[in-house]
């Protein structure tokens, strides 16, 4: 019994589209946050759909309740290409994530 | 035995899943056939509805066309003595001249006050009416709620979010790409993978059909296209920079060259909030819109 349901599990797994395969779509809690020498903030989203993006001043379109500021916030938006976080220079330490274009947050 | 009746249990259900698919197929069949007709049927109104009065002269035969009626073929009741009007000839061997033409019409609310004196497929133009009237709210609908060139501002949004969306699951992790490459600057792996991700995003903005856009959106879709053109160039100068002081040199580039870029990608965003348009989550030009939460 357990195996047919197992079975019928995995077929609509396979059946129904992976929606979160479009990466430019983020959101996600904060795991990780570091403020970068560029004036950048690189962070680390957790799931549903997580990765590293980076918050810019000057770009990014920043709507309610403002930028990443700590760990366990919600973000949620759309980013565009990589860009470069500059941890450190000498030794050279980067840390490329998806720039945010547009995002909102949680309190 | 509670083996079986646990086979038994589940080919129960399976069986019961699938009445329920076929009801809820042959369901679904006669919605999307009630559907057909309704659309059927206010499209005709709506061309009725539209269609200005002179078109409806169009029904009218010329003269020529219209067979004259004989004396001897008029009905009974053309025959009889007209009280208000001049008298019909009846009997005469020359051929009565044809009656008046009716006018028609003018819009589909107005009913025949009198018989038709009409040739038949003239007077049948009332049986061409739909016989099923739509409603009243259905009648107020056909005016889109879209303008023509709003309208041609969502398809064109839907259509450039669709081909990012499409770069962007091809390209894959982007920057897990760059971090390998920063990682190992001297492998030949990575910095082909830099390569192809640099020439996808050319390729991306030759895909971005300039040409085709609305006027509003040409000039912001012609620097989102030059944008991703730099971005892709910027990718590429990359490879190559082994030493920390020129890949510093060249991601200091990189990053201006895609501040630029995101300026331009807002911009473009905004056109749509500017016209009023909104993208609904999964359709493609669902990338310009901001988060809601």
């Amino acid at each position: 019994m357990r195996k047919y349901a197992i079975a019928i599990m995995l077929l609509l797994t396979l059946v129904v589209p992976n929606t979160a395969a479009a990466a430019i779509s983020f959101g996600g809690p904060i795991n990780t946050i570091i403020g970068c020498l560029n004036m950048v903030t690189y962070t680390v989203l957790g799931p549903p759909r997580g990765g590293e993006y980076l918050w810019s001043p000057s770009i990014t379109d920043t709507y309610s309740f403002g930028p990443p500021t700590r760990r366990g916030q919600w973000l949620l938006g759309n980013a565009g290409p990589s860009y470069f976080c500059l941890v450190t220079v000498l030794p050279l330490d980067v840390r490329p994530g998806w720039l945010i274009m547009m995002m909102g947050s949680s309190r | 035995m509670i083996k079986d009746n646990k086979r038994l249990v589940f080919i129960l259900i399976l069986a019961f899943m699938a009445v329920v698919l076929l009801s809820a197929a042959i369901l679904i069949k006669q919605m999307i056939s009630v559907t057909e007709q309704e659309s059927d049927t206010f499209s005709n109104v709506e061309v009725m509805q539209t269609r200005p009065v002179t078109k409806y002269n169009a029904f009218v035969p010329r003269e020529s066309d219209t067979p004259k009626p004989q004396a001897d073929s008029l009905p009974d009741w053309q025959q009889t003595k007209d009280t208000t009007t001049q008298v019909v000839v009846v009997n005469n061997d020359e051929p009565t001249s044809p009656p008046p033409t009716k006018s028609m019409p003018t819009t589909i609310t107005d009913e025949p006050k009198e018989q038709s004196i009409l040739p038949d497929y003239i007077s049948d133009l009332w049986s061409w009416l739909p016989t099923k009237q739509p409603s009243t709210s259905q009648e107020q609908t056909p005016t889109p709620s879209k303008t023509p060139l709003e309208l041609a501002i969502y398809d064109y949004g839907n259509e450039v979010g669709n081909t990012i969306k499409e770069f962007t699951l091809k390209a894959g992790d982007q920057p897990q790409l760059i971090q390998n490459f920063v990682d190992d600057r001297e492998s030949q792996q990575t910095g082909d993978a830099l390569l192809q991700l640099g020439q996808q995003y050319i390729t991306l903005s030759e895909s971005l059909k300039v040409a085709q856009a609305p006027i509003p959106l040409v000039e912001p879709v012609t620097k989102l296209s030059e944008g991703y053109k730099k971005v892709g160039e910027a990718t590429i100068a990359l490879v190559g920079k082994v030493s920390d002081k020129d890949l510093l040199d060249e991601i200091y580039r990189y990053n201006a060259t895609v501040d630029e870029f995101a300026k331009s990608y807002i911009k473009f965003a905004k056109i749509f909030k500017l016209y009023g348009i909104k993208f609904n989550k999964g359709e493609g030009g669902d990338i310009f819109m901001p988060p809601s939460l």
